[in-house]
C-alpha cells in the first residue's frame, strides 16, 4: 500500500517541481570515471568540492591524530600506488590514530586509513581490499554523485514542503523527508557495491588473493556478533550494504578474479605493523567493549598465531573487565604470553596488580619486584613500591 | 552546528532589519607607549562565496570564493594606505608549520567567536544574561603567541560570508513578489574584529549585514571593506 501512495505523492508533485526548476542549471562537469592527474574546473560544482577540501586538508595535515611514521607511511603508499596505478599521484594517504575499523574517501583524493583497520587486517590483502573499495569512491566520484542527488532530493523537499503545507496537510511533510532520506541511503548502497566491486578489481589486479575481501567481512560479522548491544555498529550500516550481503557477493566474485601467483603478503603486512603493534592493542583496550576486544584477539590468535601482545593484551581485557571468573583467566593469558617471545615487561606488572586484587600479597610482590627489575626506570616505580609498602586497610 | 547559528542569526537579524553596519567597542583609539607607535597585524581574510540555489540553500562556490578573497585583501590593502591605518600585513605562508598551523587555528577561531558575538551582542532575544550588557569577548590568551612571532600590539581579523541569488531564485522571489509573499534573496554578513595581543579581547568590533553588495568584483568589495571599518581606531 505504502508504494501507491508514494508514487501518487510523487506524480502529483511532476508537474510543479518541473516548473519550478525551470530557471534551474546544472553547472556539471560530466560524470563517470575520473583520467589520472584530473582536476575538475574551479567554477563547477565538482570544482567547490575540491576547493574546500583541499583547504580542509590542509587542517587534516598537521592534526595530530595523524601517524607520522615514516616508513609505515611508505609502506601504505607502496599499497596503495599497487592499486591505483596511474592514478596512485592523484591519492595522499593519513593514517588516522582512531581505533575504530573505517577508512575514507574525499572527492578530492584524501584517504584516510583508520588505525582500527589496521589492528583488524589480518594481512595486507585484506588492507588492499578495503583501499581498493575506497579508491573505487574516488574514481567513480561518488561524493559528487551523492552531492547532486541530495540537492536534487532537498529541492523535492523544498517543493514537497510548500505543496503539501499549502493543501493544509503539513504534518505529512516528515513523511516525505523521510522517503527521501531513504532514497538517498539507497543511492548509497549502490555507491558502496560499485566500490567494492572496483576494489575486489584492483586488488586481484595488483596480485592480492580476491578471497579475502569477504574475509575482511566475515571477520567483522564475527567481531560484532560478540557485541552485547549490535546496534552499536553506528551510523556506518545505514548507509551501507548489511555486512553479511557484502560478504557472500565479495565471496562468489572472488572466483572469477582468482588467478595464479596472487598472495596475502601476511608477513610484509606484519612486518611493517610491528612497530606501532602495541599502540593499535592499547587504543582498542581503551574503547572498553571488552566482549568485543576479546573476539578479535581471539581472531588474530586464530588467523596469524597467538603471539605474546595477543595473550598479554586478552590477560588486560579481563583483568580490567574484572567480572566474575575474569582473574584466573588474566593470570592464564599473561602465563601464556611469558611462554611467548618478545613478551612485554609490563605482563609482571599486570600480575602484580590481579593477585593484589586477589590478596595474594607473597605473589603481588614477587610480580611487583620482578616488574622493577627488568624495568628499572620504570616511570611508575614510586606508585608500584607504594603498592609493596603499604599494608591494605 | 555554525551555520544553523548564523542562519538563524541572519534571519533575525535582517527581520529586525537594523542599519547595515553596527559597531561595539571597548577602546576609541589604539593604545601607545612612548617608545613606538602600535603596530596592528592585518590578517588574512576569511572569505566563503556561495550561491543561494532555487528553493534557498547555499552551495559554495570556489572561483567566487577566490576571487572574493583577491578583492577583500586588495581593498584592505587600499584602504590601509589611503587612510594612513598604519597595519601591518601578516603572510602567514612564511611562518613554519607549527606556527602557522595554531595561527590558522586562530583565524577559525575568531570565526567562531565573531558568529557567537553576532547572535548575542546584537540581537535582543538571544542576548546573554550573564553579559550584563558589557561588550568583553575574547579570543583568549593563546594570541600572545601571535605577539611572540611578530612583535605586534594588535591583530585585525576579517571574516565574510556572501551569498547571491541564482536565476532560478531571482525568478521565486519575483513570483513571491508578485504574490505578496517575500522570499529571501542572497545576504552578506562579515565581521571585523580588532583584537587585543595581550589578552585576546575583542576591542572593538564592527559587524555588516545587508541584502546587497557583491564580493565578487573588485569595487563591490572595495565598498564592503570600506563599510565593515569605519570607525577602526587609530
Amino acid at each position: 500500500m505504502n508504494h501507491p501512495s508514494r508514487r501518487h505523492v510523487l506524480g502529483g508533485l511532476c508537474a510543479c517541481s518541473a516548473l519550478a526548476l525551470a530557471g534551474c542549471q546544472t553547472t556539471g562537469s560530466p560524470a563517470g570515471r575520473v583520467n589520472a592527474g584530473y582536476r575538475p574546473d574551479l567554477a563547477s560544482d565538482e570544482g567547490a568540492l575540491w576547493y574546500f577540501m583541499d583547504r580542509e586538508e590542509q587542517s587534516y595535515k598537521r592534526s595530530r591524530f595523524v601517524l607520522r611514521d615514516a616508513a609505515l607511511n611508505d609502506y601504505v603508499r607502496e599499497v596503495v600506488s599497487r592499486l591505483a596505478d596511474a592514478h596512485s599521484g592523484d591519492i595522499r594517504t593519513y593514517i588516522m590514530r582512531t581505533p575504530y575499523f573505517n577508512a575514507s574517501m574525499a572527492p578530492n583524493g584524501m584517504m584516510q586509513v583508520w588505525t582500527g583497520l589496521m589492528l583488524r587486517a589480518q594481512n595486507e590483502a585484506q588492507l588492499a581490499a578495503v583501499l581498493g573499495h575506497e579508491i573505487g569512491h574516488y574514481l567513480e566520484r561518488h561524493t559528487l554523485q551523492r552531492v547532486r542527488a541530495a540537492r536534487e532530493q532537498g529541492d523535492l523537499a523544498a517543493v514537497l514542503g510548500i505543496g503539501l503545507g499549502v493543501a493544509g496537510v503539513g504534518a505529512l511533510s516528515n513523511i516525505s523527508n523521510l522517503m527521501i532520506l531513504a532514497n538517498l541511503y539507497a543511492f548509497s548502497r549502490d555507491q558502496e557495491r560499485q566500490a567494492d566491486q572496483i576494489g575486489i578489481e584492483l586488488m586481484s589486479a595488483a596480485g592480492y588473493a580476491p578471497i579475502e575481501a569477504s574475509a575482511v567481512w566475515a571477520q567483522l560479522i564475527e567481531e560484532r556478533s560478540a557485541d552485547p548491544d549490535p546496534k552499536s555498529g553506528g551510523v556506518l550500516f545505514a548507509t551501507h550494504p548489511s555486512s553479511e550481503e557484502r560478504m557472500q557477493t565479495l565471496k562468489t566474485q572472488a572466483e572469477s578474479f582468482e588467478k595464479p601467483g596472487q598472495d596475502l603478503f601476511a608477513d610484509r603486512y606484519r612486518q611493517a605493523l610491528a612497530p606501532l603493534r602495541r599502540t593499535l592493542f592499547d587504543d582498542e583496550l581503551r574503547l572498553r567493549q571488552y566482549p568485543r576486544s576479546l573476539k578479535l584477539f581471539e581472531i588474530i590468535a586464530r588467523t596469524q598465531g597467538e603471539d605474546a601482545l595477543v595473550a598479554f593484551y586478552s590477560g588486560e581485557v579481563y583483568r580490567l573487565r574484572h567480572a566474575d571468573g575474569d582473574r584466573p583467566q588474566a593470570i592464564a593469558a599473561y602465563e601464556r604470553a611469558q611462554t611467548l617471545a618478545d613478551c612485554p615487561v609490563d605482563v609482571h606488572r599486570s600480575l602484580g596488580l590481579v593477585h593484589l586484587q586477589a590478596g595474594d600479597r607473597t605473589a603481588a610482590e614477587r610480580a611487583f619486584g620482578e616488574y622493577l627489575r627488568l624495568n628499572p626506570t620504570a616511570n611508575d616505580r614510586q606508585m608500584i613500591q607504594s603498592y609493596l609498602t603499604v599494608s591494605p586497610s | 552546528m555554525r551555520t544553523l547559528r548564523l542562519g538563524v542569526a541572519l534571519g533575525l537579524a535582517l527581520l529586525l532589519a537594523a542599519c547595515a553596519t553596527n559597531t561595539h567597542k571597548q577602546i576609541t583609539e589604539l593604545s601607545r607607549t612612548q617608545e613606538r607607535a602600535p603596530r596592528v597585524l592585518l590578517m588574512p581574510v576569511d572569505v566563503e562565496l556561495m550561491e543561494l540555489t532555487t528553493f534557498g540553500r547555499t552551495e559554495p562556490k570556489a572561483d567566487w570564493t577566490e576571487a572574493g578573497t583577491r578583492h577583500v585583501s586588495t581593498a584592505l590593502a587600499d584602504y590601509n594606505v589611503e587612510r594612513d591605518l598604519q597595519l601591518v600585513p601578516f603572510d602567514l605562508d612564511k611562518m613554519p608549520d607549527g606556527v602557522r598551523d595554531e595561527l590558522n587555528q586562530l583565524i577559525k577561531l575568531h570565526g567562531a567567536v565573531g558568529n557567537s558575538i553576532l547572535l548575542h551582542q546584537y540581537l535582543e532575544p538571544a542576548k546573554l544574561p550573564s553579559k550584563q550588557g558589557k561588550f568583553d569577548w575574547s579570543l583568549g590568551p593563546q594570541v600572545k603567541r601571535l605577539k611572540e612571532t611578530t612583535d605586534a600590539d594588535y591583530a585585525l581579523f576579517f571574516f565574510m560570508r556572501d551569498s547571491y541569488s541564482s536565476g532560478g531564485r531571482v525568478a521565486i522571489m519575483m513570483v513571491g513578489a508578485l504574490m505578496g509573499v517575500a522570499v529571501q534573496g542572497g545576504v552578506q554578513v562579515g565581521f571585523a574584529s580588532l583584537v587585543d595581543l595581550n589578552d585576546g579581547n575583542v576591542v572593538w568590533f564592527n559587524r555588516l549585514m545587508r541584502p546587497q553588495g557583491d564580493l565578487r568584483s573588485a569595487q563591490g568589495a572595495k565598498e564592503s571593506t570600506a563599510m565593515l571599518l569605519t570607525g577602526l581606531p587609530k
